[in-house]
């Protein structure tokens, strides 16, 4: 189907198509990289848990784990 | 179902059935795209009838997401139940989403249709408002930390916005609009021709599954996001306690 079929408005359509493509790609976007968030900090923190059962805990990850909870309490 | 409603196995089937549900989504999109570019030029509208096949499945779907969020907030009030909670908060962005498509193809629609791109007519206006409710309840969420608080508040925001869903489904009944009546939802059937209503409702179910798959996506990021705040919390009293 080219644009020429479209008629005197192809642009209008056209338009239409790309901007609704863009809005539910960014949709998809969004909830994806939530994802990947959440589930990265969930892992972070859930070694920095561990603490709790005596299991070693690389100083590593503490300290991001520790930098993400001052962060979400807005210390 | 009282099974489904516990966030783990919530969790579970998202796990489950997420793939299937994108592969579906996908197909009828396929599908549905095939039928709008094969559907003949309507003799009025010529090709823009194309822009409808992604309008009118939006206008729909804009309506109905503020639908499941009203049924999700009557389950955060009542029932009290964080599955509700996290409805509520993952169908806004969507709903926006849908609502914001519904505008600008009406609005793209409608400049070589009736030569103007916006009249301040009581079905524009009324969805208009929609979206503005859709990014009050986003801002809300994100302005009151406690998400049971949140979950609250935005919860009596969307009951009060539910008296917009009959304005905007009646409007072309009660006023004298530019917008068109219905053509599909109405008593004595569709008056639209099959080459047209074809297309229009694979698309319909096209945009459907895809907010089903979102809602669940999102809805499984709200469940983390809340298993995140818990650890946190547990995190601070694991500190609190060494510094004791």
């Amino acid at each position: 189907m080219t644009a020429m079929s479209l008629g005197p408005y192809a642009s209008f359509i056209v338009t239409s198509y790309v901007l609704v493509t863009a809005v539910v790609v960014m949709l998809i976007a969004w909830i994806l990289i939530d994802y990947r968030r959440q589930k990265q900090i969930l892992h972070e923190l859930d070694s920095v848990l561990q603490d709790f059962t005596g299991k070693t805990v690389p100083e590593s990850r503490i300290g991001t784990a520790v930098a993400r909870l001052l962060e979400a309490l807005g210390v | 179902m009282v099974n489904l409603a516990n966030p783990s196995a919530f969790l579970a089937l998202t796990r489950r059935v997420l793939p299937w549900l994108a592969a579906a989504t996908s197909a009828l999109f396929v599908a549905g795209l095939w039928l709008s570019f094969a559907a003949p030029p309507d003799y009025q509208q010529g090709e823009t009838v194309k822009i409808m096949y992604l309008h009118v499945p939006a206008a729909w779907m804009a309506t109905f997401v503020y639908g499941v969020m009203t049924a999700a907030a009557l389950g955060t009030l009542v029932w009290r139940h964080p599955l509700a909670d996290a409805a509520q908060k993952a169908a806004a962005p969507l709903g926006a989403g849908f609502t914001f498509i519904c505008l600008v193809t009406g609005s793209l629609w409608g400049k070589p249709m009736w030569g103007t791109y916006w009249v301040w007519d009581a079905r524009l206006t009324s969805v208009l408002v929609l979206f503005i409710l859709y990014l009050g309840l986003i801002a809300l969420w994100r302005a009151i930390d406690d998400p049971g608080r949140a979950a609250k508040a935005a919860a009596i925001l969307t009951l009060v916005g539910a008296v917009d869903l009959p304005i905007i489904k009646f409007s072309v009944d009660w006023w004298n609009t530019l917008h068109q009546p219905a053509s599909v939802m109405r008593m004595g059937g569709s008056t639209l021709d099959r080459a047209f209503l074809m297309p229009l409702l694979v698309m319909a179910v096209a945009f459907s599954l895809l907010f089903i798959t979102l809602h669940l996506a999102a809805m499984r990021n709200e469940i983390l996001r809340r298993r995140v705040r818990a650890l946190q919390l547990m995190q601070v009293a694991q500190a609190s306690q060494r510094s004791a």
